[in-house]
């Protein structure tokens, strides 16, 4: 049998989001994997670039549309440690409200894009459907279904209004309900079981070693979560567990996600049950001449790390590390030795997010296989 | 904390962090360029900063105590032109397209319209 290159992407039905995946055969298994970025870069590393403070914020919000707080939030702690600012409790208790919510609607669009990933599209509807009670959680509360916005530097732009905490609860309680159920079937189906135990597995050593983050790292064994191991919202305020399972392949990673959307909804129930009746404080101006700050968050997918480096009153340097490109290293090692067929299985379980991880330049032609806008349009001439 | 190292004893450096985890490597341009190593120690961020000259930067690669730190690496190298020496996969383009020949475009006196207004507060 002859050996040969084939390549995946960077337009493919059953990757999402455009990346190329460069997979060298021998027969059915895959010998080697190289994987090609940059098919989505907007530069947001340079855009921000000389914005100021509040322009940033806006800028950082749109980094991702799925981990949009996340990013936000990993952003406002830079800056508020800079300030050394902390905020009143309520302002605390309603970033952590809409973190967890989102970790929810995350979750659930990868659960479903997991179910679709290995032929079981019912499961894939299901799941969507829980997740449409989130984004109308999201709608009522801050007006948008997927940009909310809801974080500002030392504050939040919006409060519960009466009835919000009756109509989150009510939703919260239905996925509660279905998510147990969905659960076992998750773990018993023959179907599933098939396509995901014993693929792509990682030991817990190898997720030590790639540094890996989020839910990855958990399937794997490793308790690794910044809202247990450096606090900040209000996860101090509330009782959780770290979700962790041992076996490191994609039905643990599988398992692990679902778990922590029962988790969260858990962790939305206490933050509600003790919500503050406060006001929420205004907005004030601030000034910061010159300063140098991180920020970290748990986003759904891991550690979303922000440095930001301000200077003369505008950011002088921007550096942002969403999980998953820490977690892509692993990928390559990963699909060597696997039959072709759980190539996308095994992207898939990783919960790749490419939109977020790549913020830095220009797509234009790849000399060996790729035509130049230039060539392309000399061909559509003739 | 924060300390500054020589050249030469930065690998033996690094390996003193051989049990945290790398979270990143941050790049700054500025009148030397700046490199920041990130780690996680139990909850804590510990960084390790070294400065390089403009002309001709390069500093020992850790891809082999940090396989993570390889794909930093080749992206520092793609927008500051940086050699990290020992990371066998630096000159494969991993986000800019290949047989780029211009300068790396995240440096500092590399002017465009966007950010031209702004060059000189940066």
């Amino acid at each position: 049998m002859h050996d040969y290159i084939i390549p995946i992407g960077p337009q493919i039905q059953s990757i999402k989001e455009p990346t190329c995946l460069r997979i060298k055969l021998k027969g059915n298994y895959i010998q080697d994997a190289r994987i090609r970025l940059g098919y989505a870069h907007r530069a947001i590393e340079k855009i921000l670039e000389g914005k100021t403070v509040e322009q940033g914020l806006v800028i950082a919000e749109r980094i991702c549309g799925i981990c949009e707080s996340a990013h936000s939030q990993a952003y406002i702690r830079a800056i508020e440690n800079i300030l050394k600012y902390n905020p009143p409790k309520k302002v605390r208790y309603l970033r952590t409200l809409i973190a967890e919510l989102e970790r929810i609607h995350s979750h659930l669009l990868w659960a479903g894009f997991m179910a679709h990933e290995i032929g079981y599209d019912i499961l894939f509807m299901f799941f969507w459907r829980e997740r449409e009670r989130i984004l109308e959680i999201f709608e009522k509360i801050t007006g948008g279904r997927v940009h909310h916005a809801a974080n500002k530097i030392m504050t939040v732009r919006y409060d519960l209004e009466q009835g919000d905490i009756k109509f989150i609860l009510d939703r919260i309680k239905i996925i509660e309900k279905r998510i147990s159920d969905y659960l076992p079937a998750y773990r018993k189906n023959n179907i599933i079981r098939a396509r995901l135990v014993n693929v792509g597995t990682i030991a817990r050593q190898d997720a030590k070693r790639f540094c890996l983050v989020g839910p990855v790292a958990r399937a794997s064994g490793i308790s690794d979560d910044i809202r247990k191991a450096d606090p900040y919202a209000a996860y101090k305020d509330v009782d959780f567990n770290v979700i962790i399972e041992d076996r490191g392949d994609a039905l643990s990673r599988t398992s692990v996600r679902l778990r922590e959307v029962l988790e969260s909804a858990n962790i939305i129930r206490q933050l509600l049950a003790s919500m503050p009746e406060e006001k929420i404080p205004a907005y004030k101006k601030f000034s910061i001449k010159s300063a140098e700050a991180c920020g970290r968050v748990e986003a759904p997918r891991g550690e979303n790390f922000h440095f930001i480096k301000i200077r003369n009153n505008v950011i002088g340097r921007a550096r942002i590390r969403t999980p998953t490109y820490n977690n892509l290293t692993v990928l390559e090692q990963l699909l060597v030795g696997m039959e072709i067929g759980d190539t996308p299985v095994v992207l898939d379980s990783l919960d790749p997010c490419f939109g977020c991880m790549e913020r830095v330049m220009m797509v234009k032609n790849n000399r060996t296989q790729i035509l130049s806008e230039k060539q392309f349009r000399r061909k559509c001439r003739v | 904390m924060e300390k500054k190292v020589s050249l030469k004893s930065f690998l033996d450096e690094i390996r003193r962090f051989r049990k945290a985890r790398l979270i990143t490597i941050t790049c700054i341009d500025e009148k030397k360029f700046r490199l920041i190593y990130q780690f996680d120690e139990r909850g804590k961020i510990s960084s390790l900063t070294i400065l390089l000259p403009k002309k001709k930067p390069f500093v020992g690669s850790i891809s082999d105590i940090f396989p993570t730190a390889q794909l930093y690496e080749r992206e520092i190298h793609d927008f500051f032109g940086i050699e990290f020496k020992g990371n066998t996969r630096l000159h494969e383009k991993i986000f800019l397209p290949e047989g780029w020949k211009k300068k790396p475009p995240m440096l500092k006196d590399l002017r465009s319209a966007t950010t031209a207004k702004y060059q000189e507060m940066i």
